[in-house]
């Protein structure tokens, strides 16, 4: 009996690709120390498919060694429970893939079609599967329907893609060499000076992007504010009142806005010039992976992460094709009339996805970036089979909504613009109309498009200045980059991929080096980057990390080997890791002083004591162990003041002041509970006042 | 010369009294003016200039140290020519 084992990327895969291939016969569900499998039995044998639970090895130290000692170089893949604590789920689930593949005569890897894929299939058949990797096959897929599924099954890839493997370690590895060294050598630097621990990190991609906001960060820094007037008008012809714009948009002088304003007010002008302009509006491109993550923060806040989640989770349900691609292509092999025809039987699509069916041919409005192994994100025109939740529902729609709208026709938008004369000065008033909707119609509630109708006016007429005003402004400093608008930017820089940009994003989040929305670097991130900046700046600098990433790209097309890619890696690394070695007490000096700073500035409130004007600061009792907020004019002034605060959960000092006493606001995390603001002034105020009345 | 910056701790340019941040806003703080004092027809004076900056939200933060520093600097300076002329 021929038996085949195929191995998914995550379990949800696996049992798509089980019911796929249930037309070979009856699917079982099994378990195995814990790792669900599926086995179908048909007239010629048996198929095994199980799945990994994302990444099973990874790169770790040859041999043994301490895990604060570098530098080190050389290097081994190993299962992940070997490497990292508490991976017991990891150690059970290989246990039974190792088991299933005793007998096997033909092995696949399925999962996903990409680098991380390919890797995480090949460790496994290597490793797991005794060698198996040598004469595995390959599946190429971009959703997880039944058809796809079927087809790739049936007309695997002879082979493993070895290019893309060899790339997918190569990262890795590269990645582990600069991760490794360079945070061991920040922690231990600031370890060795101050005996206290804090895990600082950076690395090939890590140190640029957070130099980028440093950048940013010393511009707004040392901005200055220029000051400009701009000039607004109401004008009113033929009995209707309209804003109008001054002809220069920024005055550079007072006296200039002065003289525009005395020269209007008050005055009669007259309609010199009307002007109009269509315009076509082209359809957007299809989504890739940085489009979407761009569009779902600029729609609902999310950041790139979370829509990265939420649209795995949209494809592991074969809602969307795969989102890890940096294609803007849509080929016509996925079947354009049978997703739509698809989204016809979702109420809210089905209208639309009807015109579309009505045109005779579609073509989507394609962009430039191709993936060789993924087209653009798309819907798969399946019914979704549970109820969505609210952000997945939002994603959804939105990849949805840009699908149909590629196919649209092109929208036409005129501008209208007439020219009032007054003195010697001119005035605008614009207007703008959309006179055919065409993909706009699709794109809808995320298009923005805005109209302003104007009436109908003619050359000649009358417009009568009811109101001018100058109004002073300030020039603005550079925005502060938002999750999306860096990711941009390393996209751009050609830093880091599609899909470990926004995992280094969190990354910077949580060693505590950018906080906010708005990203804002910390004195930490400043110190980080100024230190990596005097003793190792080719670590930091872009130009460097790109030509390394180049190099690793080359790989998957075979026109570079990763051999060379590491031993370059290692000879640029060795003298630079040697350098911090020999400075590590000067730089834990710094480090040390930056960290207590920090964390002085943790738990110093802004506000000042109310009592004797002393700073107030978070204080942990050492007797209770409670949490307080106390004055430290406690023994200079025997200041007594002090404040209650909530025992459990993450503190925070927020920026803002409650509106009703002007103390600086609170902020406590707890997990899996939605974050809670007070004011711990209020907080106490209200409860001396019930203490007071149920006493009285 | 100073080993660190007169309004932080960081180390100083070369032939400067201030770090490369401080430097900066300094630098930004006189070209600026310049504008400022076109913008106004000439009738403004640095130290109103200054005060100016210092209240605006769009300051950065090194500049309003650095304008804060200034403003000091002048203040001082008016008080040692008042004793001087007192003696």
């Amino acid at each position: 009996m021929k038996e085949t084992l195929i191995i998914c990327e995550k379990p949800d895969a696996s049992l798509h690709l089980a019911e796929a291939l249930s037309e070979f016969g009856k699917v079982s569900k099994r378990e195995k120390y814990g790792a669900s499998y599926y086995e179908i039995d048909w007239k010629d044998g048996r198929i095994i498919v199980c799945s990994a639970i994302g990444h099973l090895y990874e790169v770790d130290v040859k041999g043994s060694s301490d895990r604060r000692y570098y530098p080190v170089w050389d290097f081994s893949w190993r299962p992940k429970y070997q490497v990292e604590k508490g991976q017991r789920r990891q150690e059970l689930w290989l246990r039974a893939i190792t088991d299933l593949s005793r007998g096997v005569d033909t092995y696949i890897n399925s999962c996903d079609y990409d680098i991380e894929g390919s890797l995480i299939g090949y460790m496994i058949l290597k490793y797991a599967c005794n060698g198996a990797d040598q004469i595995a096959k390959r599946m190429k897929f971009s959703t997880l329907t039944e058809r796809e599924l079927r087809e790739a099954y049936s007309n695997p890839m002879p082979g493993l893609d070895f290019p893309l493997v060899n790339a997918g370690m190569c990262r890795h590895e590269v990645d582990w060499l600069y991760g490794v060294n360079l945070s061991r050598a920040l922690t231990e630097s600031a370890y060795k000076f101050s005996q206290r621990y804090s895990t600082l990190s950076t690395g090939r991609v890590q140190g640029p992007t957070l130099r980028f906001i440093v950048e940013r960060e010393k511009e707004i820094a040392a901005f200055v504010p220029v000051p400009y007037w701009t000039i607004e008008a109401i004008v009113e012809i033929d009995g209707r009142e309209m804003a109008a714009e001054y002809q220069i948009e920024r005055l550079e002088t007072n006296r200039e806005a002065e003289q525009v304003v005395e020269k209007s007010s008050r005055k009669i002008g007259i309609v010199e010039d009307l002007e109009s302009k269509k315009y076509r509006l082209t359809p957007p491109t299809p989504f890739d992976l940085s489009t979407l993550q761009a569009e779902a923060y600029r729609h609902f806040g999310f950041v790139p992460s979370q829509s990265l989640g939420i649209a795995e989770r949209l494809y592991l349900d074969a809602l969307v094709s795969y989102p890890r691609t940096s294609s803007q292509k849509l080929p016509p092999t996925i079947g354009y009339r049978e997703i739509l025809g698809g989204l016809s039987k979702i109420p809210q699509y089905q209208r639309h996805s009807n015109t579309l069916l009505s045109t005779e041919a579609l073509h989507p409005n394609e962009g430039k970036k191709t993936d060789p192994a993924h087209p653009a994100i798309y819907p798969t025109g399946i019914f979704p089979k549970r109820r969505l939740e609210p952000r997945e529902q939002k994603v959804f729609d939105l990849i949805v909504r840009r699908f149909m709208a590629t196919f649209g026709s092109v929208a036409t938008k005129q501008s209208e613009k007439a020219t009032i004369k007054v003195d010697e000065l001119r005035f605008l008033v614009r207007g703008s109309r959309i006179l055919q909707k065409g993909w706009i119609e699709f794109y809808e509630p995320y298009s923005e498009l805005e109209e302003i109708i104007l009436p109908l006016i003619s050359v000649g007429q009358e417009a009568k200045f009811k109101r001018v005003s100058a109004e002073k402004k300030f020039t603005q400093p550079p925005p502060r980059y938002n999750p999306s608008s860096l990711l941009r930017l390393m996209e751009e820089e050609n830093i880091g991929t599609k899909a470990t940009r926004a995992e280094i994003l969190d990354t910077l989040y949580r060693r505590a080096y950018i906080k906010g929305e708005r990203i804002v670097a910390t004195s930490l991130a400043f110190k980080v980057t100024e230190l990596l900046l005097k003793y190792c700046p080719r670590v930091i600098d872009v130009a460097f990390t790109r030509e390394l990433e180049g190099m690793m790209e080359k790989i998957e097309s075979g026109q570079e080997t990763r051999e060379h890619v590491i031993l370059q890696t290692v000879e640029n690394l060795k003298p630079t890791i040697e350098d911090l070695k020999a400075k590590e007490t000067e730089i834990g000096r710094e480090l040390t002083k930056t960290i207590r700073e920090m964390k002085r500035a943790e738990i110093t409130l802004r506000t000042p004591c109310p009592e004797c004007g002393s700073k107030l600061y978070v204080i942990r009792s050492r007797r209770s162990g409670k949490r307080f907020i106390g004055c430290s004019g406690m023994w200079k002034n025997k200041c007594r003041f002090g404040l209650p605060l909530p025992q459990l959960g993450v503190l925070t000092l927020l920026e803002k002041d409650c509106r009703e006493c002007g103390f600086q606001l609170i902020q406590v995390k707890m997990k899996g509970k939605r974050p809670m603001i007070s004011c711990p002034k209020c907080f106490q105020a209200k409860r001396q006042s019930m203490t007071s009345s149920e006493s009285g | 010369m100073r080993q660190s910056c007169r309004l932080c701790d960081s180390p100083t340019l070369d032939n400067s009294e201030f770090c490369e941040l401080h430097h900066k806003a300094r630098l930004s703080l006189d070209e600026c003016y310049e504008i400022w004092l076109k913008a106004y027809d000439g009738e403004l004076a640095m130290q109103s200039y200054l005060q100016e900056v210092l209240k605006l939200e769009e300051t950065g933060q090194a500049v309003k140290e650095m304008a804060a520093y200034l403003l000091k600097l002048q203040a001082q300076s008016a008080e040692d020519e008042r004793d001087t002329n007192n003696l």
